[in-house]
């Protein structure tokens, strides 16, 4: 039994049994309410529990490199009959030999025919174990043998303790596939309802409720420090027994979609004692407020009032490490109009001024704080619109295949479940490079590499087919060229996972960044062991400062950035970090222009540029 | 009840097809566009009801302005010239703020991933809301 409490997520899931998750929950005391999956590193691990062997009862599943299987016991024969059928280099022989195989079981009817002691034996051999806090995985509620009239239920504990959304995905992906190859055993429906609303319940509000907890508590920070000097009266500015709502104070980000801090002064007539409200929604002092940007520019000190203008005059005061360049953080005090004595004050004195300036100090660290968490809520942003579209294909295109819509054509069918399988792959895929990014710097980062030979012809020609459906609208076809010299190399040795990470992340890349009407084009070559991946589009052009930038974490092309908006600045990043674990690299090889393709309307001349992945000793086990 | 003439907005085609396909084949007639400035090249008739996506690529700084939430400038757009079409918005934001800003033009909102089903329902009541399609 594997006794870490830090449990270790792979990707190597095997399955759900209520009665695994009974020893893994004493073994853990973890806490967990309900079904544990268990991560299996070695296939044959798996080979011990009986209902592993169910997962031949699909015998179209060798497409899959995911399998689903379920725990009735009469199916146990089928394994071996349905695994010699199987393709040494398909996916299912590939997802075998890397133990990508999922189980499944319908807890209600798990067969007693394990003893615990030996599947506590088995447990012991498992180097890793993953808890996700499913209270039940039941793809046949009624507990009624094949063909199964029942629906796919799952019921998510707590969706916050899910620590890998990858995994969670790839589980959603397995079931969607469970459904798909066996539609007629299920509601229909049922399955993709629940799918979409957890896909949701684990993507986004869990990170946005998080992140914007902690926008909330920096916006409290901030407040507390005008607050504070505030009630310390370093904002009586004016003391007039006269003065009403003397002062307007708005502490400002310049950051979009950022709300000002808005912040006004009032003073009572009996005691002139200052006292201050923190109100965001005051409508009346921010309407009579004119919104000039030459007061940005300048940044006026002190301002003379013309009698002739109806609007109050602005002053703002630069927080430090401000520039034109960079106008971010501007404290900007907005003088009501106010009379002293008769007479109307216009300017602040310069005893004022070295108070709002204190306090601009003192604010400027949590302004600097909000301007990243901004930035942390774009790239979230981005990144489940990136997970959530592709998961809006498979869904979509699930639903349809299910209601039958396809009139059970073989051809259009085939191409459906092609976008569906290139769509989960996409929302993988980001997935990855979104969990990986904050490894990729880490000693440990590439420690559970299992190297595992690929027929590199047929690895690319799939890769190639999985992109075609992406843009192809707009007529942007991907080519692969000396796919039969290939042929002749041999076994190509790589760990699928990363290596597929970093393929598909230039590849998609090359096929995002085209220009309508052209191709990306894939080029292998071989020199001795070490394999040279080249891939070229026509498109985007990268500027000439761009080609380090390009590289780093987060970081995206001028016009990479206009062409794309949800890209998250990682691809290459994540492509890079991986090859050169592996002793490699992936370089910008080449940058030519080409004005003999159109460009889009309002982008520039294209430009054909060429990456290169190098993978030394990729022909060595 | 005349062929619904329907306005799909969303630069993710392929990954819209799906959802296309369902509504074509409720007896709609769906007209795509990827940008914003196809949809406004595509819509000179008033379509029965418009579906839009939020997010979508910004081709035009004097058009759309500076929001990145193009597809709430492109609704506004069209509410000023179609008032009485109404729009479904698809998005994956969830920003209370940005939710409101499309509200504000948007007859319904759904979240992404949508269920072609539920889909068909919205559509079908906010038709039913409008009125007849449009002869």
């Amino acid at each position: 039994m594997a006794q870490s409490s830090n449990l270790r997520l792979t990707s190597n899931l095997i399955g759900s049994d209520a009665r695994v998750f009974k020893i893994l929950n004493t073994s853990f005391a973890a806490g967990l309410k309900g079904t544990a999956q268990i991560v299996c590193k070695e296939w044959q691990h798996a080979l011990h529990i009986p209902a592993v062997r169910l997962w031949a009862y699909n015998s179209m599943l060798d497409e899959l490199d995911l399998i689903a299987v379920s725990g009735e016991p009469q199916f146990e024969h089928c394994f071996k009959k349905a695994s010699n059928r199987l393709p040494s280099n398909s996916y299912a022989g590939t997802a075998i030999r890397a133990g990508r195989v999922v189980r499944c079981v319908n807890p209600a009817s798990e067969p007693d025919s394990i003893q615990d002691s030996v599947l506590t034996d088995i447990l012991g051999q498992l180097p890793h174990i993953i808890c996700v806090p499913v209270i039940s995985v039941d793809i046949n509620p009624a507990g009624i043998t094949p063909p199964f009239r029942g629906a796919i239920d799952i019921h998510i504990a707590d969706v916050n303790s899910i620590v890998e959304p990858e995994e969670w995905l790839l589980f959603l992906g397995e079931m969607s596939a469970v459904a798909l190859r066996s539609a007629h055993c299920f509601e229909r429906n049922s399955i993709t309802q629940r799918l979409s609303r957890l896909a949701l319940d684990v993507l986004n509000p869990t990170d946005t409720s998080r992140l914007n907890a902690r926008k909330d508590f920096y916006l409290k920070s901030v407040k507390q420090v005008l607050l504070g000097a505030a009630n310390a009266q370093c904002l009586s500015i004016f003391e007039a027994e006269e003065s009403r709502d003397a002062l307007y104070c708005v502490a400002t980000t310049g950051l979009e979609n950022v709300e000002d801090l808005n912040h006004w002064v009032s003073y009572r007539k009996d005691d002139g004692a200052t006292w201050a409200v923190f109100e965001s929604g005051e409508p009346e002092l921010v309407r009579s407020v004119q919104k000039d940007p030459v007061y940005q520019i300048n940044f006026p000190e002190r301002r003379t009032l013309p009698g002739s203008l109806d609007f109050d005059p602005a002053l703002f005061v630069p927080l430090p490490g401000h520039s034109q360049a960079n106008p971010i953080g501007v404290i900007r005090i907005v003088e009501r109009t106010c009379y002293v004595n008769g007479e109307r004050l216009q300017n602040f004195s310069d005893h004022d001024l070295d108070l709002i300036r204190n306090i601009a100090n003192q604010i400027s660290p949590y302004l600097q704080m909000i301007r990243l968490q901004a930035a942390v809520e774009l790239f979230v942003e981005r990144s489940v619109h990136q997970v959530t579209q592709p998961l809006q294909g498979v869904i979509g295109y699930s639903s349809n295949l299910l209601d039958g819509l396809y009139d059970a054509d073989p051809a259009t069918i085939d191409m459906k479940l092609r976008y569906i399988r290139q769509m989960s792959l996409a929302a993988i895929r980001m997935l990855r490079n979104i969990s990986w990014a904050d490894k990729v710097n880490d000693f440990n980062f590439l420690k559970n590499v299992v190297k595992v030979p690929f027929r590199l012809a047929y690895y690319f020609l799939d890769r190639v087919k999985d992109m075609q459906p992406i843009r192809a609208n707009e007529r942007i076809s991907v080519k692969l060229h000396n796919a039969s010299e290939m042929a002749h190399w041999g076994d190509f040795w790589a760990d699928d996972r990363y290596f597929d990470q970093v393929v598909q992340n230039l590849l998609h890349n090359a096929v995002k960044y085209s220009y309508p009407r052209t191709s990306a084009e894939v080029r292998l070559l071989r020199h001795g062991k070490d394999l040279r991946i080249q891939i070229a589009s026509t498109g985007i052009p990268i500027q000439d400062g761009e080609t380090a930038l390009i590289f780093e974490d987060r970081e995206r092309g001028e016009w990479a950035s206009r062409y794309d908006q949800q890209g998250t600045g990682q691809g290459l990043y994540i492509a890079r970090q991986i090859m050169r674990g592996f002793g490699g690299d992936v370089t910008l090889l080449r940058r030519d222009s080409d004005p003999s393709v159109s460009p889009p309307p309002g982008y520039p001349t294209a430009q054909r540029s060429t990456f290169e992945i190098l993978y030394p000793g990729a022909f060595c086990s | 009840m005349t062929q619904p003439r329907i306005l799909f907005v969303d630069d993710d085609y392929y990954e819209m097809l799906g959802l296309i396909e369902r509504l074509e084949a409720e007896g709609m007639q769906v007209i795509t566009a990827t940008t914003v400035p196809e949809a406004l090249d595509k819509s000179k008739e008033q379509p029965d009801l418009i579906i839009s996506d939020l997010i979508m690529p910004r081709v035009s700084e004097a058009t759309l302005g500076d929001d990145r939430y193009v597809g709430v400038n492109f609704c506004k757009t069209m509410k000023a010239r179609f008032p009485s079409c109404p729009i479904i918005v698809l998005t994956v934001v969830s920003d209370p703020a940005v939710l409101a800003k499309a509200r504000a033009y948007a007859d319904d909102i759904m979240v992404k991933p949508v269920i072609p089903r539920e889909l068909i329902h919205h559509v079908r009541q906010c038709l039913n809301w409008a009125g007849p399609p449009r002869k």
